[in-house]
């Protein structure tokens, strides 16, 4: 076999997992939600489909599948079906840079190969920002195409929401970037060993403690989950720009909002948290099976995000758009701004 | 290294991503596809009309919207644009030293007088 | 005589046709000839000596024998006195106008407009005269009128507004909507600024949308984000319950009650069957009166807690609904042991209750009692002093206390704005006149105060139940009145008197005395009161149900002015709207 035909085998293996641990990960996701939410309120969650309800979201995937999809008649056919498909590609390519475990190599037939992640380009951070804002074309053009106005208020109102914070998001990843020196999301968390106190949440000269308080609420409003789940607050707009949609491009929605829960979780957890690193230097297990520790430890710091995002939609009531927008502007963006010139100053006074 | 290792070394990093890029696209296409093919049809004019809580739409929905989105969607280019120029400066921050440092603190000056006057304008305001 | 009839008589010798006291009621009322409505209107408004600052309702009747066929008949209220009077007008079927009194109370506007509505008459004057709980383009005529007919005219299919089922459906998705037909929901038109015009926009919200509370429909008019104008398209639900009642017997009504507010029946029944017992001029035994109040007051705090739940999840807290239904479920159980049902009760008889209270049932209440308070706290920690919600309810649907009056709104909408009027303080009924309680007042009359105030009555509530269980005094639970109650079904199988009893009132019904009264009692909404015109026979010629909803719908439009449409939801939350009520 040549050595392109191997790589791309590889290359090829790596996608079909990863994208296979996505949507497992969303399967799961859509489930826990409804249970953690469940035992949150004093209720049980889905109990009818197998034991305990498991396998409610294999019914909830089926039935959409083989529903009709309803294209409203004043709709844009073209756009109408594009915009799923344009809102749920980027929030499952990002994954492509996302270091799963630790920046190990293997040898197979004579080559090198990276195991935990698909491609480790050297602008990975960047790379991630760029095609999340795809997805908001996705959802301004499925609110447009709807026809309908309902969706499209839910559409220029998500939109200008994902927007906004997006750029919080962008000014509160500098001063990681900073103190790591690359954009690559595998040397930034290489950069984070040896413990927690390596992690830039909390590490010298300056925790990025307010950048990561930042970036987890603007990643919150990113993803239109409740407090800032305004473009689909159901008891205002109905359903926001999909109000429209049905069946299987529904599903494509649903599952880019999960999909993209699962990708800024991972992005906050290598960012701040050290990703795949434990919160002790080094490893327990020994050095062959080290990888099985790194990958746990960044599953778990996925986990908790995951369970934030379930927590915070169980505990807290809706902003109004116009103080969600007022917050994203005036709030969090002056404080992202401080904490690049402060870090900046500090990683001056006090260089590596 | 040479241009052409450079090139190979690229294609070899930025390759699985598109790979990665076309799968996903497939993957988008090909279920609403095979979702289409076995999903039943059945159009009736009350089903396809757009909704409007019941009633019929008094007008077009692809009405005129609030200037304010677009004013939202101005700021975030421009401020973008200025976010950006930060991430090379970031990354090269413990390379260029105090000239860097005291440049981009002036450049970060004058992303905070843009940003105040447009506090001022009130064009952070929404209503 | 009372004093306010004699100065009235005497300033208005020409305009006050008769004036007339019903010492047994305490009822006052006032018969005007219709041309000179106004100015005593505005003089009873006015005048220190009236003060009558609160409209209640607005009804009519129709008489067709008489000459002067139609009678419009006002209730108000003067809080300052604590007095109400009924103030009445005739005009004939060939000339059927009164002038309209929104200039004096705004709230009269849609009471005004349901009159037309559904009786026909004009107001001279009203700003807005248009159908409001009919279709608009509705020609069948007046449905109050007698000689409309209660079974209604027909067959479907000659309705051409309702879609016939044996033709195939008619395309109408791209079908433009007259310009005629969008004018009734648009502000007057300002020719001034153009570029006004551009950012206008029309926005239905319902009848079928998540957060209407059922199917009631507003066209919002909004400049950007702002609402300029909120017209309520009302009668979805419209059922013609008052047009039943009058083909009804006394006793058959009570189930219809059930259905009006369908989250609190209990009140409804109560409400209908204290305004029967009030014409009848019925006595309670004792502990008919405290179960009552008991049950009530149970009542009162399911409709708060639903309320509470489905204003949470308006406004995106969707823990507090389920923990709201988690406590509203016991309480329902508790409903189910007393008389089977859970929602439609129908548990209220006239002259007493269904059933009795039994000590284990007793026991489970004391035992949510117990447990309430901190249940009540627990909701707390999640909204009250939560910033999010604080922020989304302070200054959100502001009313002034003055604005609330004028528009005749009772309740917790009433008291949030700091008026102090509760039916059961100021005419106390049931045990309420001996038991210790406090009614909640709040300050600024926004979302929040209106928040805080129901908070409260829950725990006043819990404090009324918790002293009645302590009082219930033995007893028999229904009236000894043979003639209007029927007697046990035991002694109906075994004594040939209760037998002849049981015959006459199922098959004929009781008669009351010729008369008319009017009843307030406080439902968790607000005031919620029925007017019944008797003839003396077993049916009641009229009744009129005043429903709080539905007055407090009247005042829609000037509470959501100048908000933004996310806080639609929040304004439509905070007025605890039932449709089935609001509509009747």
């Amino acid at each position: 076999m040549t050595e392109v035909g191997i790589k791309l085998v590889f290359s090829l293996t790596q996608i079909a997992v990863v994208l296979g641990i996505v949507l497992l990960t969303v399967m799961i996701l859509t489930l826990a939600e409804r249970k953690v939410l469940g035992w949150m309120q004093d209720r049980m969650g889905p109990m009818e489909v197998g034991p305990y309800g498991v396998l409610q979201p294999i019914a909830d995937g089926l039935k959409l599948f083989f529903k009709e999809d309803i294209v409203p008649a004043g709709a844009n056919k073209f756009l109408f079906s594009l915009a799923p498909i344009l809102a749920l590609v980027p929030a499952l390519i990002g994954f492509a840079v996302i270091p799963f475990g630790p920046n190990k190599t293997i040898e197979l037939f004579g080559y090198q190969f990276q195991p935990f992640v698909i491609s480790d380009i050297n602008i990975g951070i960047l790379y991630i920002l760029a095609f999340t804002s795809i997805g908001a074309y996705g959802i301004i053009l499925g609110g447009w195409a709807s026809n309908s106005k309902y969706s499209l208020l839910g559409g220029l109102r998500s939109a200008a929401q994902v927007i906004s914070y997006e750029l919080n998001v962008g000014l509160a990843i500098v001063g990681v970037l900073l103190l790591a020196g690359s954009l690559s999301l595998v040397k930034i968390t290489e950069a984070q060993a040896g413990g927690f106190w390596h992690w830039y949440v909390f590490a010298f000269p300056f925790p990025q403690i307010f950048a990561f308080v930042v970036y987890v609420i603007s990643s919150v409003a990113e993803t239109n989950r409740l407090p800032f789940d305004l473009p689909e607050a159901e008891s205002e707009l109905v359903a926001g720009f999909f109000t429209e949609y049905s069946g299987m491009r529904f599903a494509f929605f649903f599952l880019a909002e999960y999909a993209n829960m699962i990708l800024v979780s991972c992005i906050a957890a290598a960012l701040f948290l050290g990703g795949w690193n434990a919160p002790y230097p080094g490893t327990l297990l020994p050095e062959s099976l080290a990888w099985v520790e790194g990958v746990m430890w960044f599953t778990v710091k996925v986990y908790f995000f995951l369970f934030l995002f379930f927590w915070l939609r169980a505990t807290l009531p809706r902003l109004r758009y116009d103080q969600l927008m007022r917050f994203g502007w005036k709030v969090m963006l002056p404080i992202a701004l401080g904490n690049i010139l402060v870090t900046s100053i500090a990683a001056y006074l006090f260089p590596r | 290294m040479s241009g052409t290792e450079l090139l190979i070394e690229y294609l070899t990093r930025y390759f699985p991503i598109l790979l990665f890029i076309v799968i996903a696209l497939a993957f988008g296409v090909v279920t609403l596809v095979i979702s289409y093919l076995v999903q039943p049809k059945y159009p009736e004019a009350e089903k396809l009309s757009a909704y409007e809580c019941g009633s019929e739409p008094f007008s077009d929905a692809r009405m005129p919207f609030p200037v304010r989105y677009y004013i939202f969607a101005m700021l975030f280019v421009i401020f973008d644009i200025e976010v950006i120029f930060l991430y090379p400066w970031a990354v090269t921050f413990y390379k260029i030293g105090f000239v860097g440092l005291v440049e981009m603190l002036i450049f970060i000056a004058l992303f905070l007088v843009a940003y105040v006057y447009a506090w001022k304008k009130g064009a952070l305001e929404w209503d | 005589m009372h004093p306010l009839l004699d100065t009235l008589k005497t300033k208005f010798p020409e305009a006050v046709l008769a004036v007339q006291e019903d010492k047994q009621r305490g009822d006052l009322s006032v018969r005007v000839a219709a041309p000179r409505l106004l100015e005593v209107a505005r003089f009873l408004h006015d005048d220190p000596v009236a003060a009558f600052d609160h409209i209640t309702d607005i009804c009519s009747a129709d008489y067709p024998d008489d000459q002067e066929r139609f009678e419009v008949i006002y209730h108000f209220l003067s809080l300052p006195h604590g007095i109400r009077i009924r103030v009445k007008a005739r005009v004939t079927e060939e000339h059927p106008v009164v002038p309209s009194i929104t200039s004096v109370w705004k709230g009269a506007d849609f009471m005004e407009r349901e009159v037309y509505d559904l009786m026909g008459i004009k107001f001279s004057g009203h700003p807005d005269l248009r159908r409001i709980l009919m279709p608009e383009d509705y020609d069948e005529g007046h449905p109050l009128r007698k000689d409309f007919p209660a079974e209604g005219r027909g067959w479907r299919s000659r309705f051409d507004f309702l879609p016939r089922l044996d033709e195939a459906p008619v395309a109408e998705t791209g079908r433009d909507i007259p310009e005629a037909e969008k004018r009734v929901f648009r502000t007057e038109p300002q020719p001034s600024s153009s570029s006004r015009r551009t950012e206008e926009l029309l926005l239905n919200m319902g009848p079928q949308h998540p957060a209407t509370h059922g199917v009631l429909r507003v066209v919002l008019e909004l400049d950007g984000e702002r609402i300029t104008k909120a017209t309520a398209d009302l009668g979805y639900l419209h059922r013609g319950v008052e047009k039943l009642a009058e083909g009804l017997a006394y006793m058959q009504i009570i189930p219809h009650t059930d259905r009006l507010d369908y989250v609190c029946s209990m009140t409804n029944n109560y409400a209908y069957v204290r305004t029967v017992e009030k014409l009848l001029g019925l006595t309670i035994p004792e502990r008919a009166e405290y179960i009552r109040t008991i049950v009530a007051e149970m009542q009162r705090i399911i409709g708060h807690l639903f309320w509470l739940g489905t204003q949470a999840l308006d406004i995106g807290a969707m823990t507090v609904f389920f923990w709201t239904f988690r406590e509203r479920e016991v309480l329902l159980d508790l409903f189910e042991k007393l008389c089977g049902a859970r929602l439609t009760l129908n548990y209220f008889r006239i002259g007493g209750v269904d059933s009795d209270f039994t000590p284990d049932l007793v026991e489970r209440l004391r035992a949510f009692l117990k447990d309430f308070p901190a249940h009540i706290e627990e909701y707390e920690t999640l909204l009250q002093t939560n910033r999010i919600w604080v922020a989304r309810t302070k200054d959100v649907a502001v009313i002034s206390a003055e604005d609330a009056i004028n528009f005749g709104l009772t309740g917790p909408v009433l008291r949030a704005s700091g008026v102090a009027y509760d039916v059961r303080k100021l005419e106390p009924y049931g045990a309420y006149g001996k038991v210790d309680w406090e009614v909640p007042i709040g300050k600024n009359g926004d979302t929040y105060d209106r928040y805080w105030v129901r908070m409260e009555e829950l725990r006043q509530s819990s404090r009324i139940i918790a002293q009645c269980l302590d009082q219930l005094p033995e007893g028999p639970i229904v009236a000894d009145a043979p003639k209007i109650i029927p007697p046990p079904k035991a002694h109906v199988m075994r004594d040939m008197e209760s037998l002849i009893h049981h015959f006459i009132i199922f098959t004929q019904g009781f008669k009351p005395p010729k008369g008319e009264t009017y009843c307030a009692t406080e439902a968790p909404k607000g005031e919620l009161g029925f007017f019944i015109i008797s003839d003396g026979s077993p049916r009641p010629y009229r009744m009129k149900i005043r429903a709080p909803s539905f007055v407090h719908m009247g005042a829609f439009d000037h509470m959501a002015r100048g908000y933004l449409i996310s806080d639609i939801v929040t304004i439509f939350g905070t007025y605890d709207i039932v449709m089935g009520e609001c509509d009747r």
